[in-house]
């Protein structure tokens, strides 16, 4: 079978890339930079402007011009259509929708009272995914790209393996014990309401099941994995993927909005968005809608993910046990094969590039949240173009404000920490910059005290490039995953929500978000 | 009444579709060829678990699974209009296909030529059941031939 | 069923197994890794 379709298209695409690479490099499209603030991403527009639009460029004419046999070119090539279509959507919602978007939100605010597009969130992330929706529901998938499409999953493992990067050793500890907490909580609490509520209401075994997989573990794929276990019928499973569905979708515009209104953290919101969304899919969607310009929800809200992951087997084995105490005739499973077939094998990925990177080779080693320390001359007295010297160190007016209530800092530590920043108008060290957030997030001084220490913390604060480099690839490899996997929700398949399983669902779906929000604010503090 | 010797029958077993089945039996002349129609509908694809946490080996055990689950399900309903059609004397075939309703009704009725074409009707607003309608606009439009509705019982 | 239209890989992925779709995502990783610590 040969996949390469004749079509003009990706010729065409490829030819609108990188015009408008060149357009914003010649300087044509200042104009409408300036007007959407967009500035900051000239650099990629650039680079992925160039890079995908020659791609496509030189792809798509051989493909018209040349004879495609089938084989191994023809098949991988074949992808590049889709890849091209998926990142052309994106670039058009993240440069151009995203922006003015936001402009709207602004000029309507006035008008309706409040700025639509951010308190809705429609940055880049939510919108990628309405824009996949939307194409497939409304206009359909071209065929020419659909064979592309199917490599959205490639671009979310990757990104979750290159994530692996941004962890350090504290950090994926503390998360690895608060997720494993939450989730095992959570997850198995679920498994047992839908249990419980089934054999009340005496539905089918099977039914029962899958949807208590379903709304427990990971959406969808729990489901899946559950449905020949249980052996569910075919009504049981379209009921509760359609539900599954339903509320992961609608979950994903929710929470964000819930999450802000309610001015979570970025630890918080991942962590809530990670136990309480039913749909593993749409957590990374919503954690990035939560936070579009930074990955720290992300990273939070996909430790969380792996967890229930790792979660699955568990459940599909006590599921299985459950089924054979109740049907005569259910098969028996094999717990070595249970377990070994649905290891997620990129987690081991996951784990080796956090390794790589806990050696120090993309930041200094002891770096938290990608950011290292230095308080040397060097970083902090920079000399500007125009030769002025602009310094970063404390200003008289911010050290007097810090001396007028520096009595109120009473533990040693952090008296001396303070002092010594007073003495030497930056921090001296790692450590004395970790004991002045703990005062800061103590909220021992007043507010206007605090912003004096955390503008200490910044100076000292440095992000790694390397790391910088690895959050913005990580966001462009969700982005597609995401507009990719937008591509894949059908309405009619979420139509199918129905019967029972919509009323259990929903239940305890709600039951679970409310559940775990709670839990996470009275639990979960910033700083972890 | 008037008898027909070709009939196309579209029911997957539901009430309604169990209905047009009773009717298209009677309305068949002795000897008459009956062909049923069960539409998969296509809302499966959508179905399959394309999320990315799962993965192609869990996706084929279960996409098996599914796939026995329609059969058998399919196969029982099979089995009753086939009974009663032998009964009967007729020639019945069934087909199964994927795909939307309406279109696949459309695809087989220029196939086969049939003299009547029998669907149930929509089941009633309340009642739960999969959402996968026939679309009858697009059926009635290039329908060659004629077409009988079925009441719900 | 619905995998008629494809004869390699599902309508998943364009790879054959998860395994070899997971070394791909793998080496992609590693290849960027690489990369970054190279040239940034």
């Amino acid at each position: 079978m040969v996949y390469s379709k004749k079509t003009p298209w990706t010729l065409i695409m490829g030819v609108i890339m990188v015009a408008y690479a060149y357009a914003v490099q010649s300087g044509a499209m200042a104009g409408v930079i300036k007007y959407l603030g967009t500035d900051r991403h000239v650099g990629e527009m650039l680079t992925l402007g160039y890079a995908f639009g020659g791609v496509a460029i030189v792809v798509g004419l051989w493909q018209l011009v040349a004879k495609s046999a089938e084989g191994h070119v023809d098949y991988y090539l074949s992808t590049i259509g889709g890849v091209t279509f998926i990142m052309l959507v994106a670039f058009i919602v993240k440069w151009g929708l995203d922006p003015q978007m936001g402009q709207w939100g602004k000029a309507a605010q006035s008008t309706l009272g409040f700025n639509f597009a951010s308190v809705m969130n429609l940055n880049y992330v939510v919108m990628g995914i309405l824009a996949g929706i939307v194409i497939v529901n409304v206009f359909k998938v071209p065929a020419w790209a659909e064979h592309g499409v199917r490599l959205s999953r490639l671009g979310l493992k990757t990104g979750v393996i290159l994530l692996g990067t941004l962890y350090s050793l504290a950090e994926l500890a503390q998360l690895g014990k608060l997720s494993v907490v939450l989730i095992g909580v959570f997850v198995l609490g679920s498994v047992g309401v839908v249990l419980w509520f089934g054999a009340r209401r005496g539905l089918p075994n099977s039914m029962t099941g899958v949807l208590s997989a379903g709304v427990g573990v990971c959406g969808v794929s729990a489901a899946v994995a559950a449905a020949p276990v249980v052996q569910a019928k075919s009504t049981e499973i379209a009921y509760t993927i359609g539900t599954i569905l339903m509320f992961g979708v609608i979950c994903m515009f929710v929470f964000p909005i819930v999450g802000k209104a309610m001015g979570m953290g970025y630890i918080q919101f991942g962590a809530w968005a990670g136990t309480g969304i039913l749909n593993s899919a749409q957590v990374a969607g919503a954690a990035l809608a939560f936070q579009p310009n930074g990955i720290e929800t992300l990273k939070v809200a996909e430790i969380f993910n792996i967890t229930r992951v790792l979660f699955l087997p568990i459940i599909v084995l006590w599921l299985a046990l459950w089924y054979v105490k109740r049907e005569v005739g259910a098969q028996k499973v094999d717990l070595v094969h249970v377990v070994t077939s649905k290891f997620p094998l990129f987690v081991l990925g996951f784990i080796l590039m956090f390794a790589l990177s806990s050696t120090g080779i993309f930041a200094p080693a002891r770096h938290y949240q990608g950011s290292y320390f230095d308080n040397s001359d060097k970083v902090m007295l920079k000399t500007g173009k125009d030769g002025k010297v602009q310094s970063k160190l404390l200003a008289d007016k911010d050290l007097d404000a810090l001396k007028a209530e520096a009595s109120k800092v009473t533990r040693a530590d952090q008296a001396a920490a303070l002092t010594r920043l007073l003495e030497n108008k930056k921090l001296m060290s790692i450590d004395d910059d970790d004991t002045l957030r703990g005062v800061v997030n103590a909220k021992i001084l007043s507010k206007a005290g605090n912003d004096v220490l955390t503008k200490a913390h910044r100076a000292v604060r440095h992000t790694a490039p390397k790391i910088a480099m690895f959050r913005d690839l990580i966001a462009w490899f969700f982005t597609f995953g995401l507009v990719g996997l937008g591509m894949q929700i059908t309405m009619a398949s979420i139509k199918q929500a129905g019967g029972q399983p919509l009323v259990i669902g929903s239940i305890v779906g709600v039951i679970k978000a409310v559940g775990s929000l709670i839990v996470v604010l009275l639990m979960v503090s910033e700083t972890i | 009444m008037t008898e027909y010797s070709r009939i196309v029958l579209a029911s997957h077993g539901t009430p309604g579709g169990q209905a047009a089945e009773r009717a298209a039996l009677a309305l068949c002349a002795r000897g008459a060829s009956l062909r049923q129609l069960v539409v998969v509908p296509d809302f499966w694809r959508g179905m399959m678990g394309d999320d990315w946490l799962n993965n192609a080996s869990t996706r084929e055990t279960y996409g098996r699974h599914v796939e026995h689950q329609i059969e058998a399900e399919i196969a029982v309903q099979v089995a009753r209009v086939r009974t009663k059609a032998t009964q009967l004397g007729l020639n019945y075939q069934c087909r199964t296909v994927l795909g939307k309703p309406a279109e696949c009704l459309l695809a087989y009725s220029l196939e086969f030529a049939p003299e009547l074409v029998v669907i149930g009707a929509p089941r009633p607003k309340g009642t739960t059941g999969l959402r996968s309608r026939m679309h009858l606009e697009t059926l009635v439009r290039a329908l060659g031939a004629r077409l009988l509705i079925v009441p719900h019982p | 069923m619905a995998e008629d239209k494809f004869d390699r890989g599902t309508a998943l992925t364009i790879f054959g197994t998860d395994r070899h779709e997971d070394m791909v995502a793998l080496s992609l990783s590693i290849i960027i890794a690489f990369l970054v610590y190279l040239f940034i």
